[in-house]
Formats: structure tokens, C-alpha cells, sequence
């Protein structure tokens, strides 16, 4: 994770200073991207394993400058499995295994600004800000509790695209973000779920 | 015009890649160890009670049930004893359900074959239940004191074990209180040994320390 993470450090600090081939105005440009999600903080506490069932679609558009705005939808699936545990509540108690699970679909529109961006390799740096829906589910065999809720988020994102060749449309991109939620759990006084998500993805420009 | 279809195809594989991942299968359920539900009345000394009387066998009850089905074999035998062993290790004694015990114990498994959601008690209305006539109360019924909070689904079996409270039973309302109520979910389904149900009605107790006469 580490060497990973210096990986794209690297291209972010350095990698626009690799390559110089701005040709032509990039317009925009779309992405599809696997996320790894790490939860910190109390969400860490809910669910500790990383989740790598997870994923999202980006647009962004450039208006001036480098700088632009964009969209983004996600998708991300947390689990973990708990031992057998007795848990007491006022006027019981119940022993069992249990799995815990969030669905999470973050929202969000990002003001971004990218590196010379028509380059081979263009990192940019981007703050995203919208909404999340989320649901916990607390399962205890084919016992289902759950709760859905809805919440803010706030995304600030470091990353990079690189193309496959000069002028090429497609390309992959790069990113680590940090992704603070205000959401919650009943089930537990755990809130503001928090996460360091790692970003794979392919991207499509149109120039 | 091309490379918008791959696009598109790139997002459906990775859509199609990500829906695969549900909740863990069915028989990884069934393989873990049951589940132990207990639930008391809060409000309840359990120390005035001293004796109790438990049924003599354990009442079946299933989704379309019409008759009466009760089980007495070795293996609800060694359940019922379990309970009352159980019992007798709390400071209560066995009597005959004719002496007028404080507590009365009923003993039922639950196997639906449906998936539905009931709230606890939904079985007093079932053929296989013991009904108050039994204990010697006709035409009363059952109560629970307190307000079950929780919904479960019942789909694996499920041994309830429901204690009533003889000593205060209501003239007026002609019900009897249950003061306690355990479920222990998943002995129906053919996964686990007897040592194991055994295992759960001493854990239903064990996690129940109010259940006691001092």
C-alpha cells in the first residue's frame, strides 16, 4: 500500500515534468474507476477491512486554466464478519454471530484543477462536496436490521491522468482522496464515517 | 462513435463486476452457531418466585398447522431436563403444575416454512402451543408486560421458551404474564447436535443472571 501510494505521489509531483506534448485543448473528460476504500476513524470501528468491492464514474470539464468542474457517483460495499458475542440491551440480551455491512453511494460535484492538461501525465488536485446515501446492515444469520440514511460529504482528492500516447483519448487515472461523511449508525454511537479511498480507473477525453 | 462503445462497455462490465458481491450464502448461515435471544419484564423480582412446573413435552408449531403436534422423544426429554436443571441451579424448585407453581414454563419449536416477519407471542394462537387451559386457567390468556421491541424472521426453526408468571396472574383480564422469553434459533435445520441445542438453553440462562430466586 505504501510503495502504491508513492507511486502516485511520484507521478503527481514529478510526472508532468516527464512528458511535455500539450497539442490540442482538452474539453473534458470521463472515467471509469475501481475504488479501494479504507475506513478510519469510528467507521473503522463499524467495519476495520478494507473494501475492494467498490467503484465510480467521474465526468469533468474544463472551463479555464486547468481549473474545471466535474461530477462523480460511487459505489462502495464494506463488510466485516464478527465472532459470537453476547450483546446486552435493556431487558435481554442475545448471543450471536453477526456480520456488519455499509452500502455507500457518495454524490458529489468537484472543483478540480488539473496540471497542464493535455500532457501524457496531468495530475490535479480536487475538492468534491455533495451528498451520500448510505445503509448499515446488522445481520445476525437471516436477521436483517438495517437503516438507510442520507448525509453530506466532503472529498478532498490528489491524483493524476495518464495517457497511452500523445494526443491519445484513452488513458488511466490515478487518486487518493479522503472522503469525511456525516453519516451515522443507530446500531452503535459511531458517526462521521471516514475513509482514504485509492483510485484505479480508465479515462476517455474528448479534446 | 467507437470509442463511446467501449466506453459504455467498460461500464458494464465493471457494473456487472460489482453487483456480484451479496450477503454471505445460505449454508454459511446454517453453519454458524445459533442464535440466543432472551427478553425479560424488567419490572419483575424474580426472588418471589420459588417453584415452577415445565411442560412434558415440546410443542411443534409450522406454517400450516391444524392440528395439535407434540413431541416427547429422548431428545426433548433431555431438553426439558436441561431447562429445569437449569431452573434448579437458579434456587427454583420442581413441582408438579397441579401444586399451583409460581412460574410455568412452555416449551414450543417454531418451523415456518415461509419467510414472514412475526412479532413475539404470534404462536399462542397456534394448535401446538399450550394454551392457559393446560395450567389449569380456562378461557385466559397470555400477555407479555412489556412491549416486544424486536421483528424476527423465521426460517431456520426456532425453540421458544416462553415462563409465565402463575403468581400474578390478572382476575380482570384473565391473562397470565410472561416475565421471560427466550428464542434459540436454528436447532430446526439439521446443522447442529443435540450438545449444541443443550449448549444454547444453558447460554439463554446464563446471559439471564435476573432469572434467580437470591
Amino acid at each position: 500500500m505504501k510503495k502504491f501510494i508513492a507511486f502516485i505521489l511520484f507521478l503527481i509531483l514529478f510526472g508532468s515534468g516527464i512528458v511535455h506534448g500539450q497539442s490540442k485543448p482538452v474539453g473534458s473528460y470521463y472515467s471509469l474507476n475501481w475504488n479501494i476504500s479504507v475506513p478510519i476513524g469510528d467507521f473503522n470501528q463499524w467495519i476495520a477491512p478494507a473494501s475492494f468491492f467498490g467503484f465510480s464514474a467521474t465526468g469533468r470539464y474544463f472551463l479555464v486554466d486547468g481549473f474545471g468542474l466535474g461530477w462523480h457517483l460511487g459505489y462502495n460495499n464494506y463488510y466485516e464478519k464478527d465472532n459470537y458475542e453476547t450483546y446486552y440491551f435493556d431487558g435481554g440480551a442475545i448471543s450471536a454471530a453477526h456480520y456488519n455491512y455499509t452500502y455507500m453511494v457518495p454524490f458529489k460535484m468537484d472543483i478540480f484543477y488539473h496540471y497542464k492538461p493535455a500532457s501524457l501525465v496531468s495530475p490535479y488536485i480536487s475538492l468534491g462536496i455533495g451528498g451520500n446515501y448510505q445503509e448499515n446492515h446488522l445481520l445476525i444469520q437471516d436477521m436483517d436490521f438495517y437503516e438507510n440514511t442520507w448525509n453530506f460529504i466532503l472529498n478532498p482528492e490528489l491524483g493524476t491522468v495518464i495517457r497511452f500516447d500523445k494526443g491519445s483519448s484513452w488513458g488511466v487515472r490515478l487518486g487518493v482522496g479522503y472522503l469525511f461523511t456525516t453519516a451515522k449508525t443507530d446500531f452503535t454511537d459511531l458517526k462521521n464515517f471516514q475513509s482514504v479511498h485509492f483510485m484505479i480507473g480508465i479515462v476517455y477525453t474528448v479534446f | 462513435m467507437k470509442a463511446k462503445t467501449q466506453f459504455l462497455l467498460l461500464v458494464a462490465v465493471m457494473l456487472s463486476a460489482t453487483s456480484c458481491y451479496k450477503y454471505p450464502s445460505d449454508t454459511e448461515f446454517l453453519d454458524e452457531r445459533d442464535v440466543v435471544l432472551t427478553m425479560y419484564d424488567t419490572k419483575v423480582d424474580f426472588t418471589e418466585f420459588k417453584t415452577f412446573a415445565i411442560v412434558d413435552s415440546i410443542g411443534l408449531i409450522k406454517d400450516d398447522d391444524t392440528v395439535v403436534v407434540r413431541i416427547s422423544n429422548d431428545t426433548t426429554k433431555a431438553v426439558l431436563d436441561r431447562i429445569a436443571q437449569d431452573m434448579n441451579q437458579r434456587g427454583f424448585t420442581k413441582v408438579d403444575k397441579e401444586q399451583h407453581p409460581d412460574l410455568a414454563i412452555n416449551v414450543v419449536a417454531i418451523k415456518t416454512l415461509n419467510t414472514i416477519y412475526y412479532y413475539p407471542g404470534y404462536w399462542w394462537n397456534y394448535p401446538g402451543y399450550y394454551t392457559p387451559d393446560y395450567w389449569g386457567w380456562y378461557d385466559w390468556g397470555y400477555y407479555y408486560p412489556w412491549y416486544p421491541t424486536y421483528i424476527y424472521q423465521y426460517e431456520t426453526g426456532t425453540l421458544v421458551i416462553d415462563i409465565m408468571d402463575q403468581k400474578h396472574a390478572d382476575p380482570v383480564s384473565k391473562t397470565i404474564p410472561v416475565v421471560f422469553n427466550a428464542y434459540i434459533r436454528g436447532i430446526l435445520n439439521g446443522h447442529h447436535s443435540l450438545d449444541q441445542v443443550l449448549g444454547d438453553v444453558d447460554q439463554a440462562f446464563a446471559q439471564t443472571p435476573q432469572l434467580q430466586t437470591n
